[in-house]
Formats: structure tokens, sequence, C-alpha cells
């Protein structure tokens, strides 16, 4: 056992981004350990730290001393390391004194053809303190800072300027220069309520110091309790329920070194506003959290954390209200701007705003997705009441609240604002609806539109951007990918899928590439976007318990539909549990060897013949696959996958018989051909719904 | 430092706001400028903050400059918003290590005691396209109010800021109006004569309805393209001839002429990235031509550096 010690790390710096902190503090302390194992320093739990203005990491029990590490070197062979008279060469002798041993303490040791002279001793390990000022430096350099800056005359860079070091290894601070810093024992606390220096004595002492002494709560964690705590103690105050999204309340959480929930009000007129607009408000403008009332009702209520316990919180509560009134009454008179004017008013507006260069104004994309959503409807069934005029109508007005000025103020609320607005001047609820849900899923796991029109006009926008992208040829590459085709293509996916919608991808890709300009419209795109977007389907299915050689077997069918490809894998995740399962897939990869060895003469065979059948296995096999034949036509048709392969499990045993008493490649060329055509049947019926021969299934021992 | 806790009297006039950060910042050493005499749309594009951030020579210094944004006019009907409007700019070079420190003790001086209001400082990385400048830094909440803007430079010009200036940004009518609790920028005291006080809307109320009149509705669009166009001219003639100064006031000028164009709308979407580019090439090669300008000169400024070699 070796001795240890707590190590503490602490980097004091002027307020760090609040949306990066979290991430670089976990960097940090993951570097640190990483640091930590290549030095092969044990440890004990490592604590981390993060407020805007401390990076900390406390490590406990670390390791004071390096292990020894056992080293062997290999020297010359020993033929050459003596002499005829057995006295050691002078090869030997350098060897020896270059691990500062003599000759006869090296040993002799058989190594491949020869003996050689071999030193075997070990390194003594370096003392922690030494090894720490690398580890940390190291973990620095490494952090993920988007964009390092500069300060004053220095060389130095870093997220923002850094005022102090603190390392204490144990007791003892670890003396070293870091980012032009000494380290030393001192931290600071809170920036107005505690000012002054702290001296730490040990790492043990660092968080009751700062939490008492320092007026700081330097756990993120625990700061963040404490404000959700507080948050929501507050809002009971008024009978309210605090609207905490955790993304806000993790920044406001990087806002602060010491929480104080401050309760404000805002005038009631203003809540005649969409509450989307007055949430947006206080939570992206103010970073505050809004408040419902029991009933779900948005109140004229709003909590801010300050970072000080004000001398008087009357004044941080007014100065906030004051803040406020002026973002509302802003937001007040857009919104009644807005309605002076209907949304189809706006439309011809949209030929003036460009949508992409090569690919025309908003305008001419309005026109493309009306196009696009009048084609799809034809796809779709009877029972989704919807009709070309909705189509058309929510097509031309989906983009219209771009122009107006509450959207130009709050671009996150695209969509809601058309909603709004439409449904303000009586249009059809379904179609403004549809304003607000073709933008959906925003981002991964977000809903999907609950209406079909939604679906119909979300598809038809994100797949004419999808496809226009590349025709333009500017399709993603790598981690670039501006204009997110990634999470459309997907959000297009889940949408067909989830909503089980039977649309043909190909189809879709095809019709959307014929709305281009005339100069776009080359055909290897469409094959282009399909390879893309099966791309994207794969990393859906994987996500969702298919496996790669299932989803493999299933594209191998070609089956353009989404919806499709998903009910074959569901099929097929049933199928693989089945005791018959391995084998048939492994008769498969047989049946599909066989097979492509013989390609040339497949074209050439004739109908299997039962009177060339000289085995019984052979006609066993043909009658199972004319039975299996009779079912399969009209399962396939209906999308009955399941049942199709509950059928071909019945091929198991004929198929296995078959390869155990009949031998395939028969002198006999009419028997031969016969076993290969009886064969090919075999195959065209098991890549029905996925080509089984893919599928990585170990077979069975028995039998 | 300043830790004195002496109770400060917050200033009772827009013109002591004023007088007060100059007197504060001459006294850490500032050379207090004037406002330029031409029309711009920050305090950032008056020589002292832009040209100074180029090349290696030390510069502190703070004034207070008329900001124009013609778009942000509203016809003297907003208590918030004006086309015209005023910064105090503070401008330190090499940016000392206790900035923050400086930018708070004079908030104190002001009368504001940061243990009664929540002052915070959050992200806020500023970029200005025109001048090809960015640099990272916050804008300082008062209690949720954005009151200044401060950046550390990073890049002037195109060219990489060595040493760092260290820009702070006050937006005086915000702040006066918290200091002096009022709800509308025109109900502002600018200054007390002998008939009692001068608001801001009398001085100013009429040149908002009237400036905004012309930027969104008179503002000739033919004249202000060709201004522009002969700004550029200018501009690329007098860097012909070395002569980074006027040929920056140029760019100061041309800037200004797109920013009234945008306001009448007579620029559209793609083309407002064209005409950002042709100011931005001017203000690379200014700050090019002013580097070189500065180094024929030997950088003066480097002389009086107090740690500059004397062995």
């Amino acid at each position: 056992m070796s001795l240890t010690s707590d190590f503490l790390v602490e980097l004091g710096t002027e307020e760090l981004p609040p949306k990066a902190l979290r991430d670089l503090s976990n960097a940090f302390k993951v570097s640190i350990q990483a640091g930590l194992a290549v030095q092969r320093l044990q440890h004990g739990d490592v604590d981390v730290f993060a407020t805007p203005r401390r990076l900390a990491v406390l490590v406990k029990d670390l390791d004071l001393q390096q292990a020894d590490k056992a080293i062997e070197r290999k020297g010359p062979p020993v033929d050459r390391a003596f002499d005829e008279n057995k006295f050691p060469t002078k090869a030997a002798k350098a060897f020896a004194e270059s691990n500062g041993v003599d000759v006869y303490d090296l040993h002799h040791v058989k190594m491949g053809k020869g003996t050689y002279l071999v030193f075997r001793g070990s390194e003594q390990g370096k003392a922690s303190k030494d090894l720490l000022p690398v580890v940390v430096k190291d973990a620095l350099d490494q952090l993920p800072i988007p964009k390092r800056m500069r300060w004053g005359s220095r060389s130095e860079s870093f997220v923002r300027p850094v005022h102090w070091l603190l390392m204490l290894l144990g007791k003892e601070v670890v003396d070293c220069e870091i980012l032009g810093l000494s380290a030393g024992r001192v931290t600071y606390g809170h920036r107005f309520m505690a000012p002054q220096e702290i001296s730490i004595e040990q790492p043990s002492a660092y968080k009751n110091l700062l939490v008492h002494a320092g007026e700081v709560i330097p756990s993120f964690s625990e700061r963040r309790k404490q404000i959700e705590e507080q948050v929501i103690d507050s809002a009971q105050s008024v009978d309210g329920k605090a609207v905490i999204a955790a993304e806000l309340l993790n920044e406001v959480t990087a806002l602060v070194e010491k929480p104080y929930a401050v309760l404000g009000e805002f005038d009631k007129r203003y809540l005649e506003l969409p509450e989307e607009v007055l949430i947006e408000t206080l939570q992206q403008h103010q970073k505050y959290f809004p408040l419902r009332s029991t009933n779900g009702e948005i109140l004229n209520n709003f909590i801010t954390i300050s970072n000080i316990l004000s001398k008087e919180p009357e004044q941080v509560k007014l100065g906030n209200e004051r803040v406020i009134h002026p973002r509302l009454a802003d937001a007040e008179f857009f919104y009644k701007n807005d309605l002076k004017r209907s949304l189809e008013s706006r439309t011809r507006d949209l030929d003036k705003v460009v949508f992409q260069k090569n690919l025309g104004s908003i305008g001419e994309k309005v026109k493309r997705i009306e196009a696009l959503g009048l084609h799809m409807l034809q796809g779709l069934e009877e029972s989704s009441k919807i009709n070309a005029d909705q189509v058309k109508r929510a097509a031309n007005l989906c983009k219209c609240d771009l122009l107006t000025d509450m959207v130009g103020e709050f671009p996150e609320l695209q969509g809601v604002m058309g909603r709004y607005y439409a449904s303000h001047q009586n249009e059809n609820s379904d179609v403004a609806l549809a304003l607000d849900e073709h933008y959906l899923p925003r981002f991964s796991g977000d809903e999907l539109p609950s209406h079909i029109l939604g679906q119909v006009i979300s598809i038809a926008d994100k797949l004419d951007t999808i496809v226009g992208i590349f025709a333009i040829g500017k399709k993603p590459t790598g981690t670039r990918d501006p204009f997110s085709l990634r999470r459309q293509s997907l959000g297009v996916l889940r949408i067909i899928i989830e909503k089980e919608l039977n649309f043909d991808l190909r189809h879709l890709i095809a019709a959307s590439l014929k709305n281009m300009p005339e100069a776009l419209r080359k055909p290897e795109v469409a094959e282009e976007v399909f390879v893309y977007m099966q791309e994207r389907a794969r990393g859906y299915f994987l996500d969702h318990n298919s496996t790669s050689d299932q989803i493999a077997s299933v594209f191998a069918t070609n089956t353009g539909s989404p919806l499709d490809m998903h009910k074959r894998l569901e099929a097929l995740q049933k199928f693989v549990q089945m005791p018959a399962a391995p084998n048939l897939a492994a008769a498969n990869k047989r049946v599909a060897n066989i097979l492509k060895k013989n390609a040339s003469v497949l074209d050439g065979l004739t109908k299997v013949d039962i009177n060339i059948m000289a085995e019984k296995a052979e006609y066993t096999l043909y009658q199972a696959l004319q039975s299996v034949h009779s079912d399969v036509d009209g399962l396939m048709q209906a999308q009955r996958y399941t049942d199709v392969l509950l059928r071909l499990a019945r091929l198991k045993d004929p198929i296995d018989d078959f390869f155990n008493d009949v031998m395939v490649m028969s002198e006999d060329p009419a028997e031969r051909n016969n076993r290969l055509s009886l064969l090919q049947d075999f195959n065209t019926i098991s890549t029905n719904v996925a080509h089984l021969s893919l599928l990585d299934l170990t077979p069975s021992e028995d039998k | 430092m300043s830790q004195q806790t002496k109770p400060v009297t917050k200033p009772k006039s827009f013109q002591s706001l004023i007088f007060r950060l100059q007197q504060f910042w001459a006294l850490k050493g500032c050379a207090i400028m004037q406002p330029m005499d031409l029309p711009m749309g920050a305090g950032t594009f008056h020589p002292s903050t832009f040209l100074r951030a180029i090349g290696p020579e030390p510069w502190s210094s703070a004034y207070a400059q008329g900001c124009r944004r013609p778009t942000d006019g509203r016809y003297g009907e907003n208590p918030n918003r004006l086309q015209h409007y005023y910064q105090f700019q503070v401008a330190l070079k090499p940016s000392p290590d206790n900035i923050q420190e400086l930018y708070l003790d004079s908030l104190k001086a002001l009368g504001i005691d940061p243990l009664v209001h929540d002052i915070r400082f959050v992200e806020d990385n500023w970029e200005s396209p025109t001048l090809g400048a960015w640099g990272l830094g916050w804008e300082v909440w008062m209690n949720g109010m954005e009151i200044t803007q401060f950046t550390y430079f990073q890049q002037a010009g195109g060219l990489e800021c060595k040493p760092v200036t260290g820009e702070i940004t006050y937006g005086l009518e915000r702040l006066a109006m918290y200091l002096q609790g009022v709800e509308s920028v025109y109900d502002l005291i600018w200054a007390t004569g002998p008939n009692g006080p001068v608001t801001y809307g009398q001085i100013f109320h009429q040149n908002e309805v009237e400036q905004s009149t012309y930027n969104f509705e008179i503002a000739d669009t033919e004249h202000l393209f060709n201004a522009f166009d002969q700004a550029e001219k200018e501009a690329n003639i007098l860097l012909e001839k070395d002569l980074a100064l006027p040929a920056y006031e140029q760019v100061i000028l041309a800037s200004h002429w797109f920013n009234l164009l945008d306001a009448r709308h007579a620029i559209s979407v793609t083309e407002r990235q064209r005409f950002i580019l042709r100011v931005r090439s001017l203000s690379r090669m200014v700050a090019e031509a002013y580097l070189a300008s500065r180094e024929r000169l030997g950088f003066p400024l480097l002389k009086n550096q107090k740690t500059g070699e004397s062995a």
C-alpha cells in the first residue's frame, strides 16, 4: 500500500460562458482522471466543482508516488557477449554499463532462436507532486473551448482571463506555473459578498470554507438543486407552479455563485399575448422562470435568480420588473401590428425573401411544398380526411409568419405565431395547426405533427430542402451540415414510420426533384438522396433495437418505404427468436453461395420437374415450398411479415434434410439443374421479407 | 484598490453622469477624448478605439460618442428606442488584469452598490462584420438589465490584437434612466439650468421625429448608393497614397450610408452581405495601412511605456 493524500486544483477565472460551463467542468475532470491513469497514479473518488468564476477538481486519496515500474532491456546475444576465454566482450560491457550493473548481474534469456543478455530492474516511480503540474496543464490544454481568447499583453489563451491557481496535494502546495499563474493555496469567495482571500489548508477543507467563508456554493449540482427548490418555494408563495425548463435551470446555475430567488410581477394586460410569447421573453431574453396557476394558466409573475443577497431586495425586484416591461411592451406592439395584416397578404412578399441562391425565394419553395403536398395526397388512404384545398392553403401560408414583426424579433416562435395569426383570422383549424406543426420535429426527440395535414406539409417542406440542397451539390460532408439535413431527414423518417404513413421514399424524392428548377433535375440526385436517407434510416432502426445484419437483410429487398422497412424489421425481431431461425439463416447462406457459384447457368434453368427427383429429401423440400408458396403471396400483399416468416420456419427441416441427403452438384446435368432450380425457388421465397442469408445467427448444434 | 465605503450619491443629470465617468476614468489614467465629428453606429468606430486597438502601442482613453442607428428610430414614440443615442466608451490597451474591478469601481462612483444591485457578467461575444473585428466578453447586467458591453478585442480590421484592448461601452441613456428612476428616455434630466430642469425630450424629441422621417421616408436612396460608391472609391484612392486616417473616415461614412440604405429597405438580403463585405475589405486595408504608417513612425506611443527597456 502506498501513501495517499487528497489533491485539489482550482482555476479562478473571469465569468465563464454559462452554456459551456458544465462541458468544461466535466472535460476538466475527465482529462485529469485520464492524466492520472497515464501516470499510473491510483486514487479514490473524484469531486468536481464549477461556478462562473472557477473550475475545480478534488481527487481523493491520490497516490503520493508512482508505483515502481519493472523494466526489461534486451542486450547482445550471449554467444557474442563473451570471447573464447569467457571474458565479456566490449559490447556486453557497454550494455551492462549503460544499465549501471556488472555483466554478471545480467540475465541470460532465451528469446526466439537465440539467448540474449537481458537487464531486469525497476524504474523508481516519480513523486506525484512532480507529475501533477503536467496532468493539470494537459487537462487544461485539452478542454473543449469553442473560442479561446488572449488578454492584456500575455501570450496565454483560455476561455476567459484567469486569475488564480490553487493546487494542493495534502497540505502542500504543488509548486508550478500554469497559464502564467503560480500555484498557491489561496482562493477567493463570492465576487461581491466575500471578495477576500481564503487560504485553504488542505483539500478536504475547500468546499466548506467556500460555502461558509466564501458565500459560494461550489458544486454545480448542489447549486442547481438549491435553485430548483427556491424556485418551487417561491412559486408556491403566489399559489403558482414554476415552469422549469432543464436547459434554463442549467444556464441559471452557471450564472450565479450563490442563488437567491426573487419573485417579480408584470402588468396583467400582457397576459393577453400568446403564452409562448410570454414564456419566450421570460426564459430566453431574461433567464426568468415563468409561473402557471394550478389550472395551468400562465401567471403575471416570474422568478429570477439573483447572485447576491441584496441589502435591499426590493431594488432587485423592481429593477427586474422595469426590464421586463419594455420587452413585453415591444412584444405587444409587434403582436397588434402583425394582426393588422392578414397572413395571406404576405404571401407575395415571400417572393422577395431568398431561400437559397440557386433554389430561389421562399415564395418558390412554398410553391414546391404545395406541389409535393398535393402529390402526397394521392398516396393517402381515404380515411385520412384532408382535401387538396387544405393542403394548398396550409402550404401557401406556412412561411408567411416569417415576415411578421414578432417572428423577426423572436425567431424561435416561427410556426407558433403563424398558428395564432391564422386562428385570429378564422382560418380552418386544421390549417392553423399545420402552420405550427409543419416545423415538427424541431430537434431530436421532439414531438411529431399530430394531424395528417401538418405531417404532409412537414414532410414536403423538409424533403424539398433535402432534395434541393443535394441538387445544388451542397450535401453534408463529415461534420459539416449547415442546412441540418441530417435532422430533417430523421424528421421525415420519424413522421412516416411513427405516424404509419405508407409513402415510398423513392417516389417522394422523384416527385420532389421534378419540382426543382430544370437545370437541377439530374437523375443521379434521386438515388444519392435515397442512399443518404436510407443511411439515416439505418441509424434510426439501430436506435430501435434492430441489428446491423437485420437492417442489411431488409434493405437488400430494395423496399423504399420506411414504414414497410419498419414492419419487416419488427417481424424479423420475432423471427430471430424462433428455434428454427439460426439453421434457416445458415441454410440460406449456403443456398445463396451455391447459386452465386452457378450464376452463369441460373438464367437457363427450367421449372422444377418432380420426375427428375432421385432423393426423398428433394421431393419433401419441393412439397414444403409448394405449400408455403400458396400462402405467402397474400400475406406479403397484406404486409403480414411475421406470418410469412412463420411459414418460412416450416422449411427448416426440409432444407436441412435436403443438404444432408442430397448432393446438389450431381454428375448428371439434368439432376443438377433440377436441384439448382429447386434451390432458386427456395431462395426466392426466403428473400421476400428479408434476405435471410444476411442474418448473423449461430446455428444450433443439434443434428 | 479603492475599497472605500463612503456612500456615493447618484448623478442627478445626464451630463453629470458623463462628467462622473470622465472624471473616474481620467483618474485611472485615461486620455479623455471628444466625440468623433462623423456619423457612426457605435463608439467603437471612433479612431480612438478601432485604430488604436491595432498594433503594439499602448493606449488608454475614454469618451462619450453619439451613435446613429437609423433603423432603431421610432419617431419619438417609443420610450426606449432612439435613432441617435450616446455611448460612453473606454478603451484600455493592454487590458489591465483588474479591468473588471476598475469597471465595478466606476459603477460605485455612480452610486451603484453591488451589494444592493445584482450585477452580473453574462457571456456575450461581440463581432462587427463591417470592421472585421471581434472579441469575447460579456454584457453586464444590473438587475437583469444590460447596462454595459464589455469586450476583449481579439481582432480588428482582420489583424490580431496584440496586446489586447479591453473595451467597456456604457449605454448612457439606460444607465441614466435607471439612476434617475424614469420610465421614458424623454423624461431624463439632461441638466438643470436657471429655468429649471432641461429634459432629454426637450433637447432631442424633435430630432427623433424629424430624423426618423428622413431615415425612413425621405433619404434619397439613389444618392445614398452613389455616396457609398464614392466613399469606397475615395478610400481606395487614399489607401494608394498611404493615407490611412482620411481613408478610415471614408469607411465610417460608407458604413453610415449603408445603415441608411438599410433603414430604407433598399438592400435585399443577399445584397446586404455584399455591402457588408465591401466595407469590411476597406476596413482591412485601412487597418493594414494604419499599422504600416505607425511602424514607419517607429510606434511613437511605445516610447511612453514605463516598463519599456532603458538598458
